[in-house]
């Protein structure tokens, strides 16, 4: 039996409602730290019953499958109200799984000339990672604190990625070959070789040196490219406008990123100042400082990818690392100052 | 408290925090417009599982401290 299109639509009226009750629960109701199982996010609709559209405005907790209440605990049955709204539950399966290096239906994993942020790249021994932007050398004038932008003419250009994506975790020598697509992608020599590694920040690992006296700052690496094939154009992300400096990243801030593997996602800042220890992988942990924790917005193979200002576009971190609920990032000034290049004219 | 102030704090103890349980990493978050002391766990443990100098304090000289769950921090 068809249902009953006009109920499956909400008026303008209560779709407004419905915003506000979201915009009033959301965040509670998807902080990292309470959410319930299977939870994967919320919005708004129309509630369901019995298998037809009600017509009226419904929170909808999207999870990743529907469990009989019996196999859930209490404290993560979903609520029939949320504030003042009334609830339905849709199962939207889980989008990307967490250990995924495979490449989905959707992923940024192809060849693509002029190169541009968001797409696969990776140094010839690794899997594969994104593709941040394309950058260029700190031009003459140009400063740190007070920021500024310098003048003249960039000698170089680069792709802007991570140490583990573009010199295989301090393991590179410099003039290696770096590959768009990576190889996990697809991506062969010479046919794919799109730059060479130019310039890394190390990365002091554990073992050989004890964690305690680990100062990471970022897990950043440039590779030098041909001008007509790199494109600072950030797919679906559009041009970055500047960067913002670390002063004026907040708790709280809304921010956007393109990846090779969760394409577009929007995220929120959760912590800052934040010193934390990272796997990554043969047993070897690094420990970083002044990180910024979001909520998730990446998986394996988005490390790489720039991290965005939800409104305006200026560059305020590198994605690098997370794990199934959180993501962390570094400042995009700290990458800026100790790879010395810059990103665009404007400083936000 | 500003914000340097409450990252002086923070490192002062970061090094005590990371050397408990579980315990990946530690920065500052904010709660209901009040400056917190976020410290991230792979796996949170009932107390009663944890010896009493195994737990993260409930506070950093008056900063309260949330304890927030990240499971495994991998590089991406």
């Amino acid at each position: 039996m068809p249902i009953n299109e006009a109920k499956a639509m909400l008026s303008a009226s209560a779709q407004a409602e419905a915003e506000k009750a979201r915009l009033a629960v959301q965040d509670t109701f998807l902080a990292p730290e309470a959410m319930r199982l299977n939870v994967r996010g919320m919005g708004v609709g129309v509630k369901w019953k019995n298998g037809e559209p009600t017509g009226e405005p419904a929170l909808v907790v999207l999870v990743s499958q529907k469990l009989e209440r019996s196999q859930l605990s209490r404290a993560d049955l979903i609520p029939a109200k949320l504030g003042d709204m009334q609830t339905d539950v849709l199962a939207i399966g889980e989008v990307f799984a967490g250990n995924a290096e495979e490449a989905g239906v959707q992923t940024l994993t192809r060849r693509i000339r002029p190169a541009e942020g968001g797409y696969s790249v990776g140094h010839f021994r690794i899997t594969a990672g994104t593709m941040a932007t394309a950058v260029y050398d700190l031009l003459p004038g140009a400063t740190v604190s007070p920021p500024a932008h310098g003048l003249g003419i960039p000698p170089r250009f680069y792709i802007l990625s991570n140490n583990h994506v573009l010199a295989n975790s301090n393991d590179a020598s410099l003039g290696d070959p770096i590959l768009q697509p990576g190889v996990f992608d697809g991506g062969t020599l010479p046919a794919d070789l799109i730059a060479r590694l130019s310039r890394f920040v190390p990365i002091t690992f554990e073992p050989p040196v004890p964690r305690a006296q680990h100062r990471n700052l970022v897990d950043a690496a440039i590779a030098e490219g041909q001008f007509h094939d790199l494109d600072r154009e950030i797919y679906w992300n559009g041009y970055v406008q500047g960067w913002q400096p670390r002063s004026k990243t907040l708790v709280g801030q809304r921010v956007k990123k393109t990846g090779r593997t969760t394409n577009m996602t929007t995220g929120r800042i959760t912590v800052l100042g934040a010193t934390i220890d990272v796997n990554f992988g043969g047993g070897r942990v690094a420990r970083f400082i002044d990180q910024i924790v979001t909520t998730n917005i990446s998986a394996p193979g988005d490390s790489g990818s720039l991290v965005l200002s939800e409104r305006g576009n200026l560059a305020l971190g590198l994605l690098f690392a997370g794990s199934s609920v959180a993501t962390i990032v570094n400042h995009f000034e700290h990458v800026r100052s100790l790879l010395r290049i810059e990103v665009a004219e404007g400083v936000g | 408290m500003t914000e340097e102030t409450l990252q002086v704090l923070i490192d002062k103890h970061t090094p005590r925090l990371l050397a408990l349980p579980n315990v990946v990493g530690v920065g500052r978050g904010e709660e209901q417009g009040r400056a917190v002391v976020v410290v991230l766990v792979s796996r949170k443990l009932p107390l009663a599982a944890l010896q009493p100098h195994e737990r993260v304090p409930k506070d950093l000289e008056g900063v309260p401290v949330r304890v927030r769950e990240v499971g495994s921090v991998q590089a991406q």
